[in-house]
């Protein structure tokens, strides 16, 4: 099984202050991780380095076969077309309507536009948004904005999915549902990562579980 | 209407900087034309013992010896019993110095003090009080618009940094939305540097529509005839210029706004 990614002796943090300490996990390939811990723990620091938008202070740290410390910015661009990422806020652009918004890996991919129609929409109709895909984000409620995100990660099939706390904001109910499209995500083959305060209570898939405590990284099961 | 709304600081701003530069230009297009037009008619009298021979100076354009028959036919009418050739012998030779430009007062007095130190030449006359108040007065009309076109730039330039903040927190978020899924640096700028072209081929059209205006209305065509003076005015030549100078501004301000959004996100 290949490595997605390798960090050791990772020491993360901003400018004076290191949130995590000599830091080591791997992900494999196909690999569906929580990521659990404290408010403040580290979780979201994490996951931005990973996709790169921190820099670790030392240590090693490489994703999709680049070294994150010495990645460049084309390099880093083109990483990114290989994760795709899902934010507590679902940051979906909010002049574009909803279907473009799930297209947007497809665009920078360049992919063919009847294509990118097709696949959007056969995406949208899965999680029942296909009636709403002309609609702005605004339009909809946080349950519909965060499967659109998460399609929108998935829809390009990427390496990895770093998902920060993509259920924080919703209701159990639209909880649900997000997760079960980090579930199809994985049965595409998909690493997915995902930082969450809590576990869910029953997920019916294999899965791992990495905690952050006392600015350690511990892999729990 | 929502386009309009965020682009009308940058639209208006550029207008202001155009419409300044094609001010500026027209006037002083206006004041060469009227320069060259008094310079036509204005030259400067030497009265000389000997004949003037091989004689340059810097923005002279011919001197012209003053055909006195005429006026001692007159004489010789008058006084039957004159010697007129005794009186010729005994004139001095009178020129008419031509110039190419109008003389400022400086090089007026250049050639004056040259033409003096000349022992044959008894006398110069310059017309020079005249000639400071026409030029003094072209002088202020070209200060005048020089400074209102450094004002229209500066107000114009305070306008475009308030646009760029207001185009910084509508375009970051999405740039930055962009960035995280890998787009290269011309994908996330596309949408800036569309606005920004379209921008510039607005304000270009409506500084047209202006000027055009302006050159064909009765109040410029009155002045124009007023000073005698013809100035032909064709605005496409200028073209060149506001292409670069609207295009060039809204660029640069694009530029500003992708890279400083650049480099808050890496």
């Amino acid at each position: 099984m290949s490595k997605v990614v390798v960090a050791k002796d990772l020491y993360l943090g901003y400018k004076s202050e290191t949130i995590i300490e000599k830091g080591g996990f791997s992900l494999n390939s196909g690999d569906f991780v929580f990521l659990t811990g404290a408010s403040g723990s580290g979780k979201t620091t994490i996951i931005r380095h990973l996709y790169g938008e921190l820099k670790a202070k030392s240590g090693y740290l490489n994703i999709g076969g680049f070294d994150m410390m010495k990645i460049s910015k084309s390099k880093l661009t083109y990483l990114r077309r290989y994760i795709g990422i899902v934010f507590q806020d679902y940051k979906l652009i909010k002049e574009w309507s909803i279907e473009k918004n799930v297209r947007l890996p497809l665009m920078i991919a360049g992919i063919n536009e009847d294509i990118q129609h097709k696949k959007v929409s056969k995406l949208l109709s899965q999680v029942k948004l296909a009636h709403r895909a002309d609609k702005y984000p605004y339009e909809l409620s946080g349950g519909e904005q965060q499967r659109a995100a998460v399609i929108r990660a998935i829809i390009n099939e990427p390496v990895l999915i770093l998902a920060d706390e993509p259920t924080g904001n919703l209701d159990d109910y639209s909880a649900k549902l997000v997760m079960e499209l980090f579930k199809f995500a994985h049965e595409l083959g998909i690493t997915v990562l995902i930082a969450t305060h809590h576990l869910p209570q029953s997920f019916d898939i294999p899965y791992r579980h990495i905690h952050i405590e006392r600015k350690k990284i511990y892999e729990v099961s | 209407m929502k386009y309009l709304k965020n682009h009308i600081f940058l639209i208006f701003a550029l207008v202001s900087i155009l419409f300044s530069i094609e001010t500026y230009l027209v006037f002083n297009k206006i004041v060469s034309t009227y320069e060259e037009k008094i310079a036509k008619n204005y030259t400067m009298i030497i009265v000389s013992k000997t004949k003037l021979d091989d004689f340059t100076f810097k923005n002279v354009s011919k001197i012209t010896q003053i055909d006195i028959e005429d006026s001692l036919s007159n004489i010789q009418k008058q006084l039957k019993n004159f010697d007129i050739d005794k009186l010729k012998d005994k004139l001095p030779y009178f020129y008419k110095v031509h110039f190419k430009k109008f003389p400022t007062p400086i090089e007026l007095k250049e050639i004056e003090t040259e033409l003096l130190s000349n022992p044959d030449i008894k006398k110069v006359e310059s017309f020079k009080q005249n000639q400071n108040q026409t030029y003094n007065l072209l002088l202020m009309i070209k200060l005048i618009t020089t400074i209102f076109m450094v004002i229209i730039l500066f107000i114009s330039f305070l306008l475009i940094v308030k646009q760029l903040e207001v185009w910084k927190f509508e375009h970051s978020e999405r740039m930055y939305i962009m960035e995280l899924f890998g787009a290269p640096f011309w994908f996330r700028s596309a949408i800036l540097l569309k606005l920004a072209i379209i921008d510039s081929i607005l304000s270009i059209g409506i500084i047209f529509g202006i000027i055009e205006y302006i050159i064909n209305s009765d109040m410029y065509l009155n002045l124009l005839s007023q000073l005698q003076i013809e100035v032909n005015i064709n605005i496409f030549q200028d073209l060149l210029i506001f292409l670069s100078i609207s295009l060039g501004i809204s660029l640069i301000a694009t530029f500003i706004v992708i890279f400083s959004k650049k480099d808050e996100v890496i």
